[in-house]
C-alpha cells in the first residue's frame, strides 16, 4: 500500500498541518464559466476559417503565387475545360514542331502543320477558323493564333544563339517542360501562351509579339511549379 | 653495373606489359553495353504496343509485366511477374498512381540498374473527379498517345543511339495513323447537340475532353470502386437532373447495377474500352481506340449523321 500523501493522510497521522495547503477553491461563476466557453469557441472558429482560406483559396493570382508561379503565369489545371483542350492541341502541335525543326533544320510553317491534320493548326470541324500566324524574330520563333470569341494561342520558341547553347561544358539542364534538345545538341525553350479575353483583347494580329505578357497574354505550365522554374519562362 | 642494367630492363619490361594489358582490355568489347539488345518492360497494354510500335524493325524486346487476364486495379504481385523484373533494363510505367503495386516488385526484384520510364511526364494532366489528385487514366486519348509515344522514342534513343533514326521514324508513322483515327471521329463528332455525359468510372476524361466532351457525373465514388446503394441513387439523382442521355461505362462494372442506372436514369449505356485486359497486341491500343472513337460516334450522333 502506498501512504496517501496529501495534508489529510499526514493530519490524521499527526504531523503539523500547513494553514495553505487548506485554501478553498472557488468555483467560476456562470458568468464567468460561459465567458470561457464563448473565448474557446472564437478560438477554435478563428483556427478552423484559416485552415478553410488556406485549402480553398481562389485559382488564380493568389494560387499562382502560391505555387511559386511569375504573375504572368498560370497552371494548366486551373483553366476551364475548352481551354484545356486547345492547349492540349497546342502542345502536341509544339511538339510536332519541335520534332520537324529536328527533321528539316528549319521552322514548318502554319499551313505545313495543318496539311499534317496537327490541331490546333488544322481546323477544328464546326468550330470557328483560328487563323495561325508564324513571326520569326532572331532566335525566337512565335506561332500565334487568333479564332472568333476565343481567347489567342500562341506557341513561342526560343533558339539558343551562337555559342550560347544551354548545357554545354557540362552543364546539366534542368529537367522541366520548357527545355527541348535537337538532334544536333540545340536546346530550346518551348513555351504555350493564351491571350487576354476576346472582349478585352487587343492584341495586334499577325504580328511579333517582343513581350507577349506586356499585352495581357498568360504563360501556360503544365507541370509541377518545381520542375518549371519562372525565373526564365521569358 | 651489370645488376643494375638488369633491374633497368626488369622495370622497362613491367611498365610495357602493363600497358599493352590495359590496351588490351580497352579494346574488349563490353559484355551487356549499349550494344546489347535493350529489354524493356511494361506495366500497362498501351505502353506495351506503344513501344513495340517505336522499336519495330529492331533486337529491342518489349516484355508485359502482368498477365494479359488481369486488370492493373486488381492486381496482385506473383513470384513469376517479380521474376520478370531482374534482368530489365527499362521499366515502361504510369507513374500517376495506376500501378503503383510495381514499387514492392522492383524492391522484391533487387534490380538497381533499371531505368524507369513514366511517358505520364509529357502529358498535361486532368485532376481527377474525386480528390486532388491527377487522373492517371493519362493513355486513354489519341492525343496523349502521340505525346507519350515521342517522350518513349526520345528516352529509347539515348539508351540506343544507334536505333535512334528506326525510333524516330517508327513513332512519326505510329503518331500519323493514331491522329488520323481521331480527326475522323473529331469530324463526325462535330456538331454533337449533347457534350455532357455520365461516365461509371473517371478513366475517360482525356479522351472525352480531346473531343469537346465532358463528363458531368462520374458514378464511381473513386476509380474501382462500386458505389454504395446510396451513392447509386445521388449518380441517377444527377444524371437526371442534367439531363443526361448518356452513360459511358467499361467492361467490368457489375451488370446488375449498370442495368438500374439506365433503367432509373433513362440513359442509354455505351461500353468504352479502358484498354487493359487481354492479350498484349502490338495493335490493341490503335484497335481499342479506333472502337471507342466509333462508340462515341454512335452513342452521341444521331444515326441519319453518323450514317448509319
Amino acid at each position: 500500500m502506498v501512504p496517501e500523501a496529501t495534508p489529510l493522510s499526514a493530519a490524521r497521522q499527526g504531523a503539523p498541518l500547513r494553514g495553505d495547503a487548506l485554501r478553498p477553491v472557488a468555483s467560476p461563476s456562470a458568468r464567468g464559466e460561459t465567458f470561457a466557453v464563448v473565448r474557446a469557441l472564437v478560438i477554435v472558429g478563428v483556427l478552423a476559417l484559416l485552415w478553410i482560406s488556406r485549402g480553398t483559396r481562389g485559382d488564380g493570382a493568389g494560387d499562382a503565387a502560391e505555387l511559386g508561379f511569375a504573375p504572368w503565369q498560370r497552371a494548366f489545371a486551373t483553366l476551364p475545360a475548352g481551354l484545356q483542350r486547345d492547349l492540349r492541341e497546342l502542345h502536341e502541335a509544339g511538339e510536332e514542331a519541335v520534332r520537324w525543326r529536328g527533321d528539316h533544320g528549319g521552322w514548318p510553317t502554319s499551313a505545313e502543320l495543318a496539311a499534317l491534320a496537327i490541331a490546333p493548326f488544322a481546323p477544328r470541324p464546326g468550330a470557328p477558323p483560328r487563323a495561325f500566324v508564324r513571326s520569326d524574330a532572331p532566335w525566337l520563333i512565335q506561332y500565334l493564333g487568333h479564332a472568333e470569341g476565343a481567347r489567342a494561342l500562341l506557341l513561342q520558341v526560343l533558339e539558343p544563339r551562337p555559342g550560347e547553347n544551354e548545357g554545354e561544358g557540362g552543364t546539366p539542364l534542368p529537367p522541366d517542360e520548357q527545355h527541348r534538345i535537337l538532334p544536333d545538341g540545340k536546346v530550346l525553350h518551348v513555351s504555350y501562351w493564351i491571350g487576354p479575353e476576346p472582349q478585352g483583347d487587343s492584341t495586334p494580329r499577325g504580328v511579333f509579339l517582343a513581350d507577349p505578357a506586356r499585352h495581357g497574354f498568360e504563360q501556360v505550365l503544365f507541370g509541377s511549379p518545381a520542375a518549371t522554374p519562372s525565373a526564365e519562362a521569358r | 653495373m651489370a645488376r643494375w642494367v638488369d633491374r633497368l630492363v626488369f622495370a622497362l619490361s613491367a611498365v610495357v606489359l602493363l600497358l599493352g594489358g590495359t590496351g588490351s582490355a580497352q579494346e574488349a568489347p563490353p559484355a551487356a553495353g549499349p550494344t546489347a539488345p535493350l529489354r524493356v518492360g511494361v506495366t500497362l497494354h498501351p505502353y506495351f504496343s506503344w513501344t513495340r510500335a517505336i522499336v519495330a524493325g529492331t533486337d529491342v524486346e518489349v516484355r508485359s509485366l502482368l498477365p494479359g487476364d488481369v486488370d492493373a486495379g486488381s492486381y496482385q504481385p506473383r513470384p513469376e511477374d517479380v521474376a520478370k523484373l531482374k534482368d530489365l533494363d527499362v521499366l515502361v510505367r504510369n507513374g500517376l498512381g495506376h500501378d503503383d503495386f510495381i514499387a514492392a516488385m522492383l524492391t522484391a526484384a533487387g534490380n538497381s540498374s533499371l531505368r524507369q520510364l513514366t511517358p505520364s511526364d509529357a502529358t498535361p494532366t486532368l485532376q481527377g473527379a474525386h480528390g486532388e489528385a491527377a487522373n492517371s487514366h493519362t493513355f486513354i486519348s489519341f492525343t496523349n498517345a502521340i505525346q507519350q509515344t515521342y517522350y518513349l522514342e526520345r528516352e529509347l534513343a539515348k539508351l540506343r543511339p544507334q536505333h535512334a533514326a528506326t525510333f524516330h521514324r517508327n513513332a512519326t508513322a505510329y503518331a500519323r495513323k493514331l491522329r488520323k483515327i481521331k480527326a475522323d471521329a473529331a469530324l463526325a463528332l462535330a456538331e454533337v447537340a449533347q457534350p455532357r455525359v455520365a461516365t461509371v468510372h473517371d478513366g475517360y476524361a482525356y479522351l472525352l475532353q480531346e473531343f469537346g466532351l465532358e463528363a458531368a457525373v462520374v458514378i464511381e465514388p473513386a476509380h474501382g470502386l462500386v458505389p454504395s446503394a446510396a451513392e447509386l441513387a445521388a449518380a441517377i439523382g444527377s444524371i437526371r437532373r442534367e439531363q443526361l442521355t448518356v452513360i459511358f461505362t467499361e467492361e467490368g462494372f457489375p451488370a446488375p447495377l449498370l442495368e438500374v442506372v439506365r433503367r432509373e436514369a433513362g440513359a442509354a449505356v455505351h461500353v468504352l474500352s479502358h484498354v487493359a485486359t487481354g492479350d498484349y497486341t502490338d495493335d490493341k491500343f490503335e484497335r481499342e481506340m479506333a472502337e471507342n472513337a466509333a462508340v462515341l460516334v454512335r452513342a452521341l450522333v444521331p444515326p441519319t449523321k453518323s450514317g448509319e
